[in-house]
């Protein structure tokens, strides 16, 4: 019980840091802390594996690109002084919170089917038979997907600076 | 254990508020993968409790997705970074010209 | 076989209006188009005929052409019957109005767009006829409008001027307030009888009328707005001395003798309901008495010869509708028949007046007409004995009954004796000035210069001498003249009986209309002195009048009269500003809310309304593009807002 609530109120605290820090960096660094922590929620619920694939790709791949690309456009020459818009703020706050009572009362409702059963069989094993019988198509085309994305990601990227040097 | 859920669905709104309030890209490209965590929390949960395996899967391939979409987003801000020099959504007045 | 022939009777003037105005467009000239019209009423009378003929000896006969729809209990179908009261007007508008087509074909003769005129009055003659031969309130009301609408398109015949054109607004105008009454009326009496058909009315269900008492009243009265405005009665009347406006012959046949009669035909109608309603007698006999009255006073100081015969008709009716407020309906009718044809008479002899003087009208420069137009003076003369109420002639019959019926009328029957009595003095009075100065007095000078101005105008007229009328218009005035003097020996008193046929109209009428009862109290002998006195004091008046146009020179002595009663003079001559009363108290505030309507409510309310709408849109547009710098942003926040709808929406099966 105690973990839960620990390891809730972690996730809590940075994922609060990440929305309303000042500066970007503390951001990008509190999401790292986040992700840190639903993996070791993961790994309490007793998905080991997606608890490591978890630490893998979200924090290791996505948070350490994130600082990389922050490096990249020198974010600390940037204040973010720009006026705040009330109105915006009133009515995000008022339709997010909405959402958010919609969605907790749903789960209120059906929370006893909901109740977490310990699965029997855990391993790492049933879910990789899973991924390379049933899911094997969409398992090649993540592969592919992940090729699109680099190349697509060099030359977005790339096109800029050849613009830039040919200037 | 089912305040996990509460969790997932908090993480989620979070980062949906995040996405509205922010105004620099980067920001809201955070929030955007505060959201998609309390996703794959939620999709967890999900599958330990009706005992269906295939929802971790979705998780891995969810995770897969949402890598690849953070590199293009990122390396989409750099390409605005190098021709306005400001990655303020303020400043980008995309449509209207 | 009969049934055919009554089915028939309205068709012959609806195919004459049919040809007139939609087959054979300009190619007819004048006297063929008048032709057709005269064909198709003279035909109707024919059948009219034969019909009668065999209603007299069998009784009523009835033809019902298809049901239109029914309600609950109520029938509303085409049916007509010819019945003892629809024969006698009939007759009437079948033979009075063959004649009439057939001296207008000559009066006519010069005037263009004749063909639609002919048109217009075989389309009026259908209407009156379906009116007259209806057997219910529904065939009785589709002639009623259609006689409303033809007496408006005929008025503005010469539309070009604008005053004609606003003489028909306002005939069909005060006739439309008259038909509202009727509807109302009609509703009401549906409503409580249970039919709209006459014959269910003819023997009305005491019990039910007991019942609904109040209601039956209200309904009554309201059809006597109906009459008041079809017959020219007080509130109503003042569309009637415009109406001449129009051509002549469509004041003689509409505005004397049969559309403004249909009011005294519908009361006829509902004689049997309406005789148990004290009340609503009582008004009607007021209302007919004091038009008579007002009228009469009117009449004395006009100029023009045709107002001076419109307010005389006025007059008349009032008399007719005072008989009916009597109880003596059969009375009422016979006076109806009598005056058709001696009204007409007048009003065609006035015609040919103004068509030989080239279309003068004011009698005060007309004179010594006796010997140009002998023919006209002398059928002239038989319609003035008759209107005056001389022994012999048929005015003479019906007026007296009706004075006879008021005198013995309990009640306040001395006071309506009285005020008859005094307006046939006047009506002797009047018309005799009208026929002195019109054609006995010596021709005054100003006839000759006016006719100099003339010549050059005339278009059509050869000769500008005043000469007699061709003989196609003096024909149909010899025609009504005999029957203007033989009509009343058709319905004699009972101490002149004895024949056969002497109380043949009204022993015909009263079995439909309810019986009168005013005759069984006078003794032989007060009805003769009754008559005697009448005589005598209609005699007086009218050497009155002899006294002070012929043997006078009238120039001086209306001079002398006028400076005596000058502000009577003035109240009479100005038609008692009826006119003007209402304009101040109908139409002047009527107008000033229409403008009040138009600038306040119009600019300001209705415009304010689509100015908000279109306010509000553009500020939207407005507060939407404000936000154009965060675009991105507020796109994000509007999805969101979206999502939270389809959420709220979706999940809503699953919260509650």
């Amino acid at each position: 019980m105690a973990a839960d609530i620990l390891l809730t109120f972690i996730t809590v605290v940075f994922a609060l840091m990440v929305v309303f820090s000042k500066r970007t960096v503390v951001a990008a660094f509190s999401l790292l802390m986040t992700l840190l922590s639903i993996a070791m929620i993961y790994f309490q619920l007793g998905t080991v594996f997606l608890s490591a694939v978890q630490v893998l790709i979200n924090a290791g791949a996505i948070a350490i690109l994130f600082v990389f690309v922050m490096m990249l456009i020198n974010l600390e020459n940037f204040t973010n002084n720009r006026e705040k818009n009330k109105t915006k703020l009133i009515i995000a706050t008022f339709t997010v919170l909405v959402i958010l009572g919609v969605l907790a009362l749903v789960i209120n409702n059906n929370i006893e089917t909901l109740s977490l059963v310990n699965l029997a069989d855990n391993s790492m094993k049933a879910l990789f038979e899973k991924l390379f019988t049933t899911y094997y198509l969409p398992f090649e085309m993540a592969t592919v997907l992940l090729l699109a994305a680099i190349v697509a990601c060099v030359v977005i990227a790339s096109h800029g600076k050849k613009a830039e040097e040919k200037q | 254990m089912s305040i996990y859920y509460y969790l997932s669905i908090f993480l989620f709104c979070l980062g949906l508020l995040g996405t509205i309030l922010k105004k620099d890209l980067i920001s809201m490209l955070l929030c955007l993968e505060l959201m998609m965590g309390g996703v794959a929390l939620l999709f967890i949960l999900f599958s330990k409790s009706t005992g269906f395996l295939d929802a971790q899967l979705m998780v891995v391939f969810t995770l897969i997705v949402s890598a690849c979409e953070v590199a293009v987003g990122l390396s989409l801000i750099i390409a605005l970074y190098r021709k306005k020099q400001t990655i303020y959504t303020d400043d980008i007045k995309i449509i209207t010209e | 076989m009969y049934e055919n022939y009554l089915a028939l009777i309205p068709f012959f003037p609806l195919l004459a209006f049919l040809l007139n105005s939609f087959l054979i467009k300009n190619k007819l000239n004048n006297v063929q188009t008048g032709l057709i019209t005269f064909m198709g009423l003279f035909t109707s009378f024919i059948l009219v005929i034969m019909v009668a003929l065999h209603v007299h000896q069998v009784g009523a006969i009835h033809v019902k052409l298809w049901e239109w729809m029914s309600y609950k209990q109520i029938n509303f179908d085409i049916h007509f019957i010819m019945d003892e009261l629809s024969v006698i007007l009939c007759l009437m508008v079948t033979g009075i109005g063959s004649a009439i087509a057939f001296f207008s074909i000559g009066y006519m003769e010069h005037e263009e767009k004749v063909g639609k005129f002919f048109a217009f009055f075989a389309l009026f003659a259908f209407s009156m006829l379906l009116l007259v031969v209806g057997e219910n309130f529904l065939v009785l009301f589709m002639g009623w409008e259609g006689v409303g609408l033809s007496s408006y398109l005929l008025i503005g015949f010469w539309y070009e001027h604008t005053k004609n054109g606003d003489a028909a607004k306002k005939a069909f105008l005060a006739n439309r307030v008259g038909d509202f009454g009727m509807v109302l009326g009609m509703i009401g009496y549906a409503l409580i009888f249970n039919t709209v058909s006459f014959r269910d009315l003819q023997h009305p269900d005491l019990a039910i009328i007991a019942a609904n008492k109040n209601l039956l009243i209200a309904s009554s009265l309201l059809l006597v707005l109906g009459v008041a405005g079809k017959s020219a009665q007080i509130p109503l009347f003042i569309w009637l001395p415009d109406a001449m406006m129009g051509p002549t012959p469509v004041s003689a046949l509409m505005h004397a003798a049969t559309m403004v009669t249909a009011g005294i035909f519908l009361l006829c109608r509902v004689s049997n309901v309406i005789v148990h309603l004290s009340v609503v007698m009582d008004v009607i006999a007021w209302m007919g008495a004091l038009t008579t009255l007002l009228a009469a006073l009117i009449a004395l100081t006009q100029t023009d010869i045709k107002k001076i015969l419109a307010y005389s008709t006025v007059s008349q009716l009032g008399y007719m509708v005072m008989a009916c407020g009597l109880g003596a309906f059969s009375t009422g009718m016979f006076h109806v028949f009598t005056h058709a044809f001696f009204k007409a008479l007048l009003f065609l002899c006035a015609a040919s007046v103004i068509y030989g003087c080239h279309h003068e009208q004011n009698i005060f420069k007309m004179g010594g007409l006796k010997k140009k137009m002998p023919v006209t003076y002398w059928t002239f003369l038989v319609g003035f004995l008759a209107i005056a109420g001389i022994p012999g002639f048929s005015g003479f019959f019906s007026k007296d009954e009706i004075l006879a019926m008021a005198f013995t009328n309990p009640g306040n029957g001395i006071y309506l004796y009285t005020i008859g009595l005094i307006s046939a003095l006047l009506t002797a009075f009047y018309m005799m000035r009208m026929l002195v100065l019109v054609f006995i007095v010596p021709e005054s000078h100003d006839v000759h210069d006016q006719h100099q101005h003339h010549v050059k105008e005339a278009k059509n007229h050869d000769h500008h001498e005043v000469h007699e009328s061709p003989k196609v218009m003096t024909i149909p005035l010899i025609i009504l003249a005999f029957c203007s003097f033989a009509a009343g020996y058709i319905g004699m008193p009972h101490i002149f009986g004895g024949h056969h046929y002497s109380r043949l109209i009204q022993n015909f009428l009263e079995k439909f209309v309810a019986p009168a009862t005013g005759h069984t109290h006078l003794t032989e002998e007060t009805e003769i002195i009754m008559m005697v006195v009448t005589t005598v004091l209609i005699l007086c008046s009218m050497g009155a009048a002899c006294y002070i146009y012929v043997v006078n020179d009238h120039v001086k002595m209306r001079d002398k009269l006028k400076a005596k009663f000058l502000k009577l003079w003035i109240l009479s001559s100005n038609k008692f500003k009826v006119d003007e009363l209402y304009e101040a108290i109908i139409i002047k505030p009527l107008y000033q809310v229409g403008n009040f309507l138009v600038n306040i409510v119009e600019t300001h309310v209705v415009n304010g309304v689509v100015k908000l709408v279109t306010k509000s849109v553009d500020g939207s547009g407005h507060f939407l593009d404000d936000t154009k710098p965060e675009r991105l942003e507020m796109g994000i926040l509007y999805a969101v807002i979206g999502l939270t709808l389809v959420l709220t929406a979706v999940f809503n099966a699953f919260v509650f």
